[in-house]
């Protein structure tokens, strides 16, 4: 049945994708499609790459904290003020606005950093990872792993691996939007770098007070162009789902 | 009993919200007079400069300009304040209501009738990346207003809206935490015992949100809509002055970026250098209440750290 369904949804979207593409070839010019792609795929290359370090980033920093946690635990070591302060630190770094980085060094290679280092997503997707595996450590399974002389840590490695896999479409898509900045300020002096974020924003600009059929295009592109890559990202999610007998959100 | 307590918490948060927004109305209406004033000085100061003598009022009178938008601007620093609550509050309680009634409506009763369209709610908003919401905001609010008459119906509603899709991605985040807190309470059977014992479901819900909500998960949303909301709304005043139209409210964050665009558009012509001396404290006013908000949420954060279990809150 599901199967069925996912043809039925590949179908509908071709149909649509060539729909799109008809119109564009008949409306417009081929070029404006070119230009369109090239943007694209710009933006892929921006927001994968810091959706790499990112990824990482997080995954060292809170299996770290976790390793600190097992490994000190029932010692004297005040761990949850260890473990706050890292937060702090976190919240300190990624609390200044994308301007605030953009401003301090202006240069295109550092485009990832930039996404990266602002408006509490690392903060946020942190705490998210931390609180999900915090909520296994309190399951019996890993609260009995010293007696079994085992360790905890390698007990919660299945879970940490689904909890970053099941962040990456909304790390994403955070990341995709936050392209915008980096396309008009970063990349201010450089247009040919620019992203179809950027594109679309300096369009609507243009074309405030009037309609402009080439904005309503280039949105609809833009949805075409991230749905299939939507559609893969969340592979982990309903994997965790139906692997864990749970509901989608 | 029961009724006469929900009526008390009732009529103190209303209170409460009533006073807020009325010294918040307050503080918007003095500096929106402050601000006509200051376009006044603005305008004169123009008609001089394209005047014939531009060079003596260069000379002569620009200490003078440099008092008058001085003192217009002492008098709104708390203005600016109230202006700022007043635009971010209603909407971080909007996104925080909204993020409430979807989680209770998909995790109070699984077999209900309205889960699905919960769900469907929620993965309508999360389905679409944030700048497109944002876009789809502009366009809309941008039609709705270049209109002569509806224009001015709206304009009430015309940077709520805006902000409101600033922060549509909270809504998402909030509703997997309401929702995630809601199921683990349903776990420890408190809920099941509440229903048989023959409590209403408005009740329920309305004690769930008193001691599980209440305390401590909406003060922290709220805080981290509105800084997220204030954040956002500041990066993109830097790369579009055209989304600050007049009718709107000014923050100190507003005001710095607008300093921005205009030292972009006089520096040329008019050298003056002294305005932003003049701002720079509200500089030091927007650092100061980013530091504020984040040590208020590092204070939540670590009262989060500190609980051991959410039903002994």
């Amino acid at each position: 049945m599901k199967s069925r369904w996912l043809i039925f949804e590949i179908l509908i979207y071709l149909c649509a994708f060539t729909a799109t593409l008809i119109g564009f070839f008949v409306i417009h010019k081929p070029t404006l499609w070119i230009l369109l792609a090239e943007r694209f795929f710009l933006t892929m290359f921006y927001t994968l790459s810091s959706l790499i370090f990112l990824y990482f980033g997080v995954k060292l920093l809170v299996s770290g904290i976790f390793f600190i946690k097992i490994k000190w635990a029932g010692s004297q070591w005040p761990i949850h003020l260890i473990i706050v302060t890292i937060f702090l630190m976190i919240i300190i770094i990624n609390m200044f606005p994308i301007v605030f980085w953009i401003k301090l060094t202006q240069r295109p290679i550092l485009v990832p950093i930039y996404l990266i280092l602002s408006n509490m997503l690392l903060y946020y997707f942190c705490l998210h990872t931390y609180r999900e595996i915090q909520d296994e450590s309190k399951k019996l399974y890993i609260a009995s792993a010293r007696f079994k002389h085992a360790n905890a840590f390698d007990y919660l490695k299945e879970k940490r691996q689904w909890v970053m896999l099941n962040n990456i479409r909304p790390m994403f898509y955070h990341l995709f939007s936050f392209t915008l900045f980096t396309d008009t300020l970063a990349l201010a002096d450089y247009p040919t770098y620019q992203g179809i974020v950027g594109y679309i924003f300096v369009e609507l600009k243009e074309s405030k007070s009037t309609f402009s059929l080439e904005l309503l295009l280039a949105l609809i592109i833009t949805g075409l162009l991230i749905y299939p890559i939507k559609r893969m990202l969340e592979w982990p999610e309903h994997q965790f789902a139906m692997r864990h007998n749970i509901e989608l959100k | 009993m029961k009724h006469i307590e929900i009526l008390t918490h009732i009529l103190f948060y209303s209170l409460f919200l009533v006073a807020l927004i009325g010294i918040c109305a307050i503080g918007y209406t003095e500096y929106s007079q402050t601000l006509a004033l200051i376009d006044q000085a603005e305008t004169q100061l123009q008609a001089t400069m394209s005047g014939p003598g531009a060079i003596a009022f260069q000379d002569s009178n620009i200490s003078q300009s440099d008092i008058i938008i001085f003192r217009q601007h002492l008098s709104s620093i708390l203005p600016c304040f109230f202006a700022t609550i007043y635009l971010y509050v209603p909407v971080a309680l909007i996104i925080f209501l909204i993020a409430f009634a979807t989680a209770v409506a998909a995790a109070y009763n699984p077999f209900s009738r309205i889960v699905p369209i919960a769900r469907g709610i929620i993965q309508l908003i999360d389905s679409i990346p944030l700048v497109l919401w944002v876009f789809l905001a502009v366009i809309v609010v941008f039609r709705i207003f270049s209109h002569p008459q509806w224009g001015l119906y709206f304009s009430a509603f015309y940077y709520p809206a805006l902000s409101l899709s600033y922060g549509m991605v909270l809504i998402v985040i909030f509703f997997q935490q309401n929702k995630r807190i809601i199921s683990e309470i349903r776990s420890h059977n408190i809920l099941n015992g509440e229903i048989v014992s023959g409590v209403g479901d408005v009740y329920i819900i309305w004690r769930m949100f008193r001691f599980h909500f209440a305390k401590t998960i909406m003060i922290r949303q709220l805080i981290f809509a509105f800084l997220y909301v204030l954040l956002f709304d500041y990066c993109l005043m830097y790369i579009f002055e055209g989304f600050r139209q007049s009718g709107c409210a000014l923050t100190p964050l507003t005001v710095k970026a607008g300093l921005f665009f205009k030292r972009l558009n006089y520096y040329e012509t008019i050298h003056m250098n002294d305005v932003a001396n003049i701002y720079s404290h509200l500089h030091a006013i927007s650092f100061i209440l980013i530091v504020l908000l984040a040590l208020i949420s590092f204070f939540f954060l670590f009262y989060y750290f500190d609980r051991k279990d959410i039903i002994n809150d």
